[in-house]
């Protein structure tokens, strides 16, 4: 009785299955600022919804969530507009050039090669990075403060961003920064986010943190703010192109996301910065280490569906 | 009046005549069909279905029933070893008249128990290995069989390829043999017209067949947002857009409230 058909998917879902993956996902995402499109539509092609519907339908999820997001956030005072802004006009630019450049490599072939291979390596070093680098700095002192675990580096990185022109102060994240820094960080993570196909969610956190030097709790609210503006884009697109947006399905993951994002939202206001850290690390190499599992062993069938068109 | 009235049986045995000539076959032994329900309505609560199949073949026969989606086009991703190593998706391959939905029908007969009656049921190629007959696959492949072994995997894990061995039953009686089984169908099909079929088997070969379809149409909510998701695209994902921010904003406004009460 708690089954319904998704006719855009094709298929028929339980809905309480549905709506518990929305709150897990949605959990996560408000305590870490990510869109969760890297757990989500694995999860749901587990439950039988093809792959390219999975993640159109979870970006339009993902709208909901980051709104509900967005707004808990900026009642906390932590979404830096501006910076989002900037970070955001960067981040349309690069993933209009990634998705060129998959293009490109798709015609050449063994595009999902090189897409595999990027995914792992930076699910493994962003991971890596910040677990080793939130967990000196939890060992160092309990309170957060600027840590840079390679000093020399740091200080040239430092002069270089100082050297930049347009300098100008982000109120919110308390930096000051040249405007030329989110742009080019965001074409950047754009860039990469096309190739994966995700959000870009867990690229973008780290960004803020390391490059951007932005308190961790602004760039949780403020990475939401960019997320759910990118994603009204893939949605729009998606649904327009390719007709993937399956928005009933949406609809039951969305009321469980943003109940789990509000939910989450709370939880990231008793955590530390390095504690919430330390948490995004240990999720995105367990994610990590699945991909690379499945990499590795032999698939129980050696075919799937072929995505997009 | 009256001759209106002869007109109207007339018409009526007219009817019933052209019924009996589509089910029964043209050549061989007389083979009857009937399927229940014979349309399916997928409407918002559309689980899947299970199929009733009856009929009736001539004593000393034996029935395999089939069910079937008609052809189309599918594209997979072979999965192979890149740099000897790592598993991943590599060639896409295209299998050209698949039907989605495949299932057969068996009778104890004809059930792979023994050596000879598993050749039995090969030889009549009404299983798989006449659907692969039938499916081209593009690129040509040279291990075309372990390909499409691979495809019948993926296949019956979604529950859309099926073979019921053993699962008809019978009861006889003046000369006629009636059978009858069940085919699940499954939750993932789409709208269109799906195929049922009744071979009527005798000494390994088909001796006479009869035909029916089932019309698979969607209702209600999912015919709604079909229509709007592929004829209205840009508004529906507009639509979609905006219904999400609105649920994110009421849920945002229902938290602060609970809030703002402490």
């Amino acid at each position: 009785m708690w089954h319904l058909y998704l006719p855009i998917a094709g298929n028929s879902v339980n809905i309480l299955l549905i709506f518990a993956m929305g709150g897990f996902v949605g959990l996560l995402s408000g305590i870490f600022g990510v869109g969760g499109g890297f757990l989500m539509t694995p999860l749901l092609i587990m439950a039988g919804i093809p792959p390219t519907v999975a993640a159109a339908s979870d970006s339009n999820q993902i709208v909901g969530a980051s709104t509900s997001g967005t707004l808990a956030h900026y009642r906390l005072g932590n979404v830096d507009f501006k910076m989002g802004i900037l970070l955001l006009v960067g981040g349309v630019a690069g993933g209009t050039v990634g998705v060129q450049f998959i293009k490109i490599l798709r015609q050449m072939g063994n595009a999902d090669f090189l897409i595999q291979i990027t995914y792992v390596l930076m699910l493994g070093f962003v991971g890596g990075y910040m677990f080793i680098e939130s967990l000196q700095s939890m060992k160092k002192n309990p309170e957060p403060v600027e840590a840079s675990p390679k000093p020399g580096k740091e200080s040239m990185y430092a002069l270089i961003i100082k050297k930049l022109p347009w300098q100008t102060r982000f109120e919110k994240s308390g930096v000051e920064l040249s405007i030329l820094m989110p742009l080019i960080l965001g074409t950047f993570v754009g860039i990469l986010a096309a190739i994966m196909g995700v959000g870009g969610g867990f690229l973008m956190v780290p960004v803020m943190v390391y490059l951007l030097r932005m308190p961790m709790h602004v760039v949780v609210g403020t990475s939401l703010f960019q997320i759910l503006f990118t994603c009204i884009d893939v949605t729009i697109m998606q649904a327009n192109t390719n007709h993937t947006v399956d928005f009933i399905l949406a609809l039951i993951l969305l009321l469980g996301s943003t109940l789990g994002a509000q939910v989450g939202v709370k939880i990231s206001k008793k955590l530390k910065g390095e504690q919430l850290k330390i948490l995004l690390a240990s999720l995105v190499l367990i994610v990590m280490v699945k991909m690379l599992f499945d990499l590795l062993l032999t698939p129980e069938i050696l075919l799937a569906y072929a995505g997009g068109h | 009046m009256k001759k209106t009235y002869i007109t109207g049986i007339s018409a009526i045995l007219f009817f019933i005549a052209a019924c009996l000539v589509s089910t029964a076959s043209a050549a061989g032994v007389p083979v009857k069909l009937h399927v229940e329900p014979n349309a399916i309505h997928i409407g918002a609560t559309y689980n899947g279905i299970d199929i009733a199949v009856q009929g009736e073949v001539p004593d000393g026969t034996d029935v395999v029933i089939r069910l079937m989606a008609k052809g189309e086009h599918v594209r997979l991703k072979k999965k192979g070893k890149a740099l000897g190593l790592l598993w991943m998706n590599m060639d896409t391959i295209e299998l050209h008249d698949c039907p989605s939905i495949f299932m057969v029908a068996v009778p104890k007969s004809l059930s792979p128990s023994t050596e000879e009656s598993r050749k039995k049921w090969e030889n009549l190629e009404l299983g798989f290995k006449a659907l692969e007959k039938q499916v081209e696959i593009t690129p040509e492949q040279k291990d075309k069989s372990t390909v499409f072994k691979e495809f019948i995997k993926l296949k019956k894990k979604e529950g859309k390829y099926l073979t019921y061995y053993d699962s008809i039953k019978y009861s006889t009686s003046g000369g006629v043999r009636k059978f009858s089984t069940t085919l699940a169908m499954p939750a993932g099909i789409v709208a269109g017209e799906y195929r049922v079929q009744a071979f009527a088997v005798k000494d390994g070969t088909v001796a006479g067949k009869a035909d029916t379809t089932i019309r698979v149409t969607q209702v209600g909510l999912p015919a709604m947002l079909s229509n709007l998701a592929f004829n209205h695209s840009l508004l529906y994902g507009i639509m979609a857009v905006i219904i999400a921010i609105f649920a994110g904003l009421i849920t945002g406004v229902l938290f602060k409230g609970g809030k703002g009460a402490h």
